[in-house]
């Protein structure tokens, strides 16, 4: 079984990678900051969020028929996904009505989360995401490490040798010439491509209205020039009322990257003449979070990004590293009720040091939900066994005096032996100096 | 659709009313909003001759697309005749349409109603025409205007030209919209 310390060690083999990711996040955080502190009503923005947030989950059913009803009276067509399979099919069956074998892609997690790339060129498909970031990474067959940033792992030289690979350009390391040779690329497809896919940010209830933020404009390219746009959502989405935008635009990009807004939030509420707009409810495993007590608030989550940014772990440690579509903080309390086993490691990617919950702008409980998660693994033996052994020597003051004495003398004695025993977490790590005696031996002598 | 509808045990949550500080219309602030997020404002005064500025900063064999009476362009778009026009879309240059608002906290303006909903994203460089009343100091104010009748069917909040740093995080213009936006403010 390969979790996250596994995958941690191999992004942690190139040193300069890993400060570069690290500060480069830290850098925006402290952007969040500063655009943050000049809000005068932060905190209780973040406060009434999260409260909207926690009546829509209170009320999601009907706040998903009062949608539905809506949108469905403004003319778009809603389709109904219970899981991944089922949204996947539903886009692939509008392709087939189109009878195109390309179409455009903006970023949307939602369809990362379906796998829904893979699907489609499964059937033939040409799918193009359309977002700089995700064409990158999308030509490197990799997954995005990061969900507002997706190639926040890779470096100019890496960007530039892919941009000579795919395109056969002599080799570049400029971002204002990648940039301007990329939108001449993608404006091609936009020009040409009869249908676009975008995820949503936000769906207002009482008036069918969806919302799309996006900095380059690559969704509004796509399905504006396009005969058929197909908007995917999570059900958890959905927000009651218009003026709540004014709530939630206010937070979303300050938290994201310290903008104060980002370039483009786009409100669809019908189709243009001649077109159709499809847009798809997924659940996909939504409503059993729904019930689950203790973490049903991770449904607050506005996929802003700010907990990976700010996580001392996601920073030295990279996204790939989480193998889960959401990562960081975020990803680790949502990923593992999906799989248990799978994503069993990502609760332990932590410090639990609750940087991620001190700046949700929802104020999920993030750390918290860590906790409970690591609990809960334990409870249904997905704990790694290390963990498992640790666990049963720190539970009883005899075990651990026995342990504590064990590891001490191997330490003493072959210092080799003793980081074996601790790897991965050894692993670009040093063990201090073992000390003269234990606290507990000091304290007896000295008190 | 049950398992949605199945309420938690305890308190429902209300839905809690939006409280804010109520803070000043500056014109300042808004300009420097605009500049924050890569783009320019001129007061329509300053604006003495339009072709000349026009010519000066974008060049004289332009296609420039223009829904305003006073500052002219010299392109007229068949949008009747799509999707054959969309190279026609694709050649615009310079695109100046109304804005309806302004904010003044992240100089953000609203548009709608265009006459193809591309064009504010597909021309080379956008002008958005403002007046100086409409502009409002937080998104608040927007939606509480935005709402008092229906949403428009299609409507954007613009910041700034097209932009993105995913390469090295180095700050690019002109992603896939527009590489500069201008916004020319008037009484």
């Amino acid at each position: 079984m390969t979790g996250h310390p596994q995958k941690a060690s191999i992004f942690l083999e190139n040193e300069s990678y890993v400060d570069w990711h690290d500060e480069t996040l830290w850098w925006i955080r402290e952007k969040r900051d500063k655009a943050s502190g000049k809000v005068q009503d932060w905190e209780q923005l973040r406060e009434t969020a999260s409260k909207i947030k926690e009546h829509t989950l209170d009320n999601l059913g009907q706040y998903l028929l009062d949608f539905e009803k809506n949108a469905t009276d403004n003319g778009i067509k809603i389709h109904w996904a219970e899981d991944a399979e089922d949204h996947n099919s539903i886009v692939y069956d509008l392709l087939k009505q189109k009878k195109t074998n390309c179409v455009v892609k903006s970023k949307s997690m939602l369809t990362e989360e379906c796998g829904l790339n893979n699907y489609l060129e499964d059937q033939g498909i040409e799918v193009v995401d359309t977002d700089l970031g995700e064409r990158i990474v999308q030509w490197l067959e990799q997954t995005p490490s990061h969900i507002v940033l997706p190639a926040i792992h890779l470096k100019k030289k890496d960007i530039g040798e892919i941009f000579t690979k795919k395109l056969g350009i002599p080799f570049l390391e400029d971002a204002d010439k990648l940039t301007q040779i990329a939108r001449n690329h993608l404006r091609d497809y936009f020009l040409s491509t009869p249908v676009a896919i975008t995820g949503v940010n936000f769906a207002i209830a009482e008036s069918g209205t969806f919302v799309i933020c996006t900095n380059e404009g690559n969704a509004d390219m796509g399905v504006h020039l396009a005969d058929m746009h197909i908007a995917s959502m999570g059900i958890e989405k959905i927000i009651p009322k218009t003026e709540h935008l004014g709530v939630f635009l206010r937070l979303l990009a300050r938290s994201a990257t310290g903008q104060s807004i980002t370039s483009y939030s786009s409100h669809f509420r019908k189709p243009a003449k001649d077109k159709e707009i499809h847009l798809i409810l997924v659940d996909n495993g939504r409503s059993d979070i729904l019930h689950k007590e203790k973490f049903r608030n991770a449904l607050k989550c506005i996929r802003c990004g700010a907990c990976m940014n700010t996580c001392p772990v996601f920073r030295k440690t990279g996204g790939h590293s989480y193998q889960s579509t959401i990562p960081g903080p975020i990803g680790a309390i949502l990923s593992p009720h999906y799989n248990p086993m799978k994503y069993g490691s990502l609760p332990f990617a932590s410090t639990l040091c609750g940087s991620c919950s001190a700046i949700c702008p929802v104020k999920i409980d993030i750390d918290d939900q860590l906790y409970h998660w690591r609990q809960e693994l334990n409870r249904k033996k997905s704990t790694p066994i290390s963990i498992s052994v640790v666990a049963k020597f720190l539970s009883k003051s005899g075990w651990f005096d026995l342990g504590s004495k064990f590891f001490t003398t191997i330490h003493k004695l072959m210092p080799n032996v003793a980081e074996r025993i601790l790897k991965p977490y050894s692993h670009n790590r040093k063990l201090p100096e073992p000390p003269e005696k234990s606290f507990k031996a000091w304290y007896k002598e000295n008190s | 659709m049950n398992r949605l509808g199945a309420k938690k045990a305890g308190e429902i949550q209300t839905l809690p009313v939006i409280e804010f500080h109520p803070q000043e219309i500056s014109i300042k602030r808004f300009k420097k909003s605009v500049t924050d997020v890569g783009g320019l404002v001129i007061d329509s005064t300053e604006m003495l001759n339009w072709n000349e500025w026009l010519g000066k900063k974008f060049g004289t064999q332009i296609k420039v697309y223009s829904t305003s009476e006073v500052y002219p362009g010299n392109f007229i778009l068949h949008t009747e005749t799509l999707p054959k026009t969309t190279e026609q879309l694709n050649s615009i240059d310079v695109a100046i349409i109304h804005g309806k608002l302004g904010v003044v906290e992240n100089g953000a303006v609203w548009v709608e109603n265009v006459k193809h909903r591309a064009i504010p994203f597909i021309a080379e460089h956008l002008i958005l025409i403002l007046g100086k009343n409409d502009i409002v100091p937080t998104m608040h104010e927007a939606y509480e205007i935005l709402t008092k009748s229906e949403m428009p069917e299609f409507g954007v909040f613009i910041s700034g030209p097209s932009k993105t740093a995913d390469i090295e995080q180095s700050l690019v213009y002109g992603a896939q919209g527009p590489k500069s936006l201008t916004i020319i403010l008037h009484e």
